[in-house]
């Protein structure tokens, strides 16, 4: 291995920028494909096709939306208060993206002797940095409320400060909770304390912790069935009535980040992070790659196939080349698996696997995470603002703090 | 004003607590999906321009003139439809028929379909069974004037053409 090579792969500024790359590709870079998900989604479940005609699957049809909200005029309503009516969809965006710097994507791998991560920042206190900068979002949401001259709007963001403020309560305790499980507030420590068999993730450890926390998230989030700031049966829009163009689209992926944010992070607290259960050993995450690759290969080409498949309408251009894409992955990871698997792989190369491997099994339990966001929303109702509130404090916080009560006695005598 | 009392069944325990009943809900939506996905019927919609709805027998399209055997319209030019109609959207002009057996026939005959209200009474007064309702509905255009519909346009497609 030439030493160009070895120096960039040792080197910190490589990790950063390859946790960096991962962070981005499930923000910014997802966004389309959430925005895509969620309407197939809802569309399925409402017993519709849902958005499928430009592309395949329908798959450009969030880019033309997204041109669609760039050129849009950007009108700023009398009356508003410029800098905050500015301001406030740039605070919910950029509160959203800043949470995803101590996502750990991997665990540690050493390379020539050094140990890396796939993780931005390794802050001391992760979890609470999580905590901490997701609330600021709740300025963003009611400065928009009150900078946008509207009742609604208004209305909208003082809905939103109490719901969060509320919920914050509920899910200090499911993480207090969590913090006493794990002994650690770092998030990589976190997912090191699940390792072994099935039943040391945390939503095994903590099953009632993991509903408050997940009830407690989707408020944070602003989600059906929580998501009274943005009502539109009786406030319009809510806070972002008076928003229109891309400060529209700012709340509107901002609203994406911050789900993808939390679906991140219950796969970290609660479902074992990167890891598999009853997998230990980075050598073992590493020989596991080939057949990440052949199911990949096996999806491919599953996929592609079923693009081919004249349904109603006739396969077009952009149809054949998603189909000859998807083989060209197929033929590439069944390749290098089986490449993988026959040839004498070097260490330095099973730890990339390992990271690979680790950084996929995170993503599916991301995609099914986020999934059960589109899933709820599309099922639940809306939930009554009284309501909210008496679940919020009369039925989470004491659960709550029952739960922490038991869970530290627990901890205490060694059970959990 | 009498009080109408709506019975609505008390929950018991585990409908209270909410969480078991949530998975059930989201257990159907999920048939649901997996249904619209997989199986053809259970899609509620129609992908229209590649899949058209499919409508009633007795559906009021575009009107259509029926042929006689040798190619000529059935219509004898009684102008009982255009009598009928309510917002005059017929104008029939009659010739003498070649055929000693029938008295007149249509020299032309003119729909214009941005009056026509599809009610089908012309239908109703014809006596000769002559117009009738298609079930052809896609009858946007450009301009008006494509919009008059003359004798070429309604009568029916001759065998050889079909």
């Amino acid at each position: 291995m030439p030493a160009w090579l070895q120096t960039v792969l040792t080197s910190n500024v490589t990790w950063a920028v390859a946790a960096l790359a991962v962070a981005y590709l499930l923000t910014l870079g997802g966004i389309p494909i959430y925005t895509w998900w969620e309407r197939r989604g809802a569309g399925l479940i409402q017993r519709r096709p849902g958005p499928n005609r430009r592309g395949p699957y329908g798959l450009i049809q969030p880019i033309a939306d997204a041109v669609k909200l760039a050129v849009k005029e950007d009108v700023v309503p009398e009356g508003a208060h410029g800098l905050f009516h500015a301001l406030a969809p740039m605070l919910v965006m950029t509160v959203a993206l800043t949470t995803f710097a101590v996502i750990p994507w991997s665990g540690n791998v050493s390379l020539f002797g050094k140990s890396f991560r796939l993780q931005v920042a390794d802050l001391n206190f992760g979890l609470i940095y999580i905590l901490a900068i997701s609330s600021i979002g709740v300025y963003g949401v009611a400065l928009a409320g009150w900078a946008s001259n509207n009742k609604y709007s208004l209305l909208g963001g003082l809905r939103s400060a109490a719901q969060m403020i509320s919920y914050e309560v509920a899910m200090g305790l499911a993480v207090a909770c969590m913090f006493l499980v794990f002994q650690t507030v770092k998030l990589d420590q976190m997912i090191d304390a699940q390792v072994g068999p099935l039943w040391h993730w945390g939503v095994f450890k903590a099953p009632l912790a993991f509903l408050i926390f997940v009830a407690a998230a989707y408020a944070e989030t602003n989600r059906v069935p929580f998501d009274l700031p943005e009502a539109e049966s009786e406030i319009v829009a809510g806070y972002h009535t008076e928003y229109s163009s891309l400060r529209f689209g700012l709340f509107y992926m901002g609203e994406y980040v911050h789900m993808a944010i939390t679906a991140a992070v219950t796969v970290i607290v609660f479902f074992g992070g990167w890891r598999l259960p009853w997998v230990t050993t980075v050598g073992r995450y590493g020989s596991l790659l080939p057949w990440f690759l052949f199911l990949i290969s096996i999806v491919s080409v599953i996929v592609a196939w079923d693009t081919m498949r004249p349904a109603r309408r006739a396969v077009t251009k952009g149809n054949i080349l998603f189909a000859l894409i998807l083989a060209a992955t197929a033929l590439v990871s069944i390749g290098l698996g089986l490449f993988l698997l026959v040839s004498h792989v070097p260490p330095w190369a099973v730890s990339l696997s390992a990271v690979v491997s680790q950084l996929l099994v995170f993503l599916v339990k991301f995609i099914v995470l986020f999934w059960m966001f589109i899933w709820i929303r599309w099922t639940m109702p809306r939930m009554r603002y009284d309501q909210l509130m008496r679940l919020g404090w009369k039925v989470l916080l004491p659960i709550g703090l029952a739960n922490l009560a038991l869970t530290s006695v627990a901890v205490l005598l060694g059970w959990i | 004003m009498a009080v109408k009392k709506i019975y609505r069944p008390p929950m018991d325990f585990w409908e209270r607590i909410f969480i078991f009943e949530a998975f059930r809900g989201l257990g159907i939506t999920f048939k649901h999906l997996v249904l619209t996905w997989f199986k053809p019927g259970h899609k509620l919609t129609y992908e229209y321009p590649e899949e058209k709805r499919p409508v009633a027998a007795r559906f009021r399209g575009r009107h259509g003139i029926r042929r006689r055997p040798d190619g000529s319209p059935v219509c004898v030019a009684c102008f009982s439809c255009q009598t009928a109609c309510p917002p005059q959207c017929i104008r029939i002009v009659a010739e003498e028929s070649p055929d000693p057996a029938i008295e007149k026939r249509p020299r032309s005959f003119e729909i214009n379909l941005v009056r026509c209200i599809f009610c089908g009474m012309c239908v109703e007064a014809c006596p000769c069974d002559a117009i009738y309702m298609t079930h052809e509905y896609e009858l946007a255009n450009e301009t008006r004037e494509q919009l008059k519909l003359t004798l070429e346009d309604l009568l029916d497609p001759l065998e050889q053409e079909r």
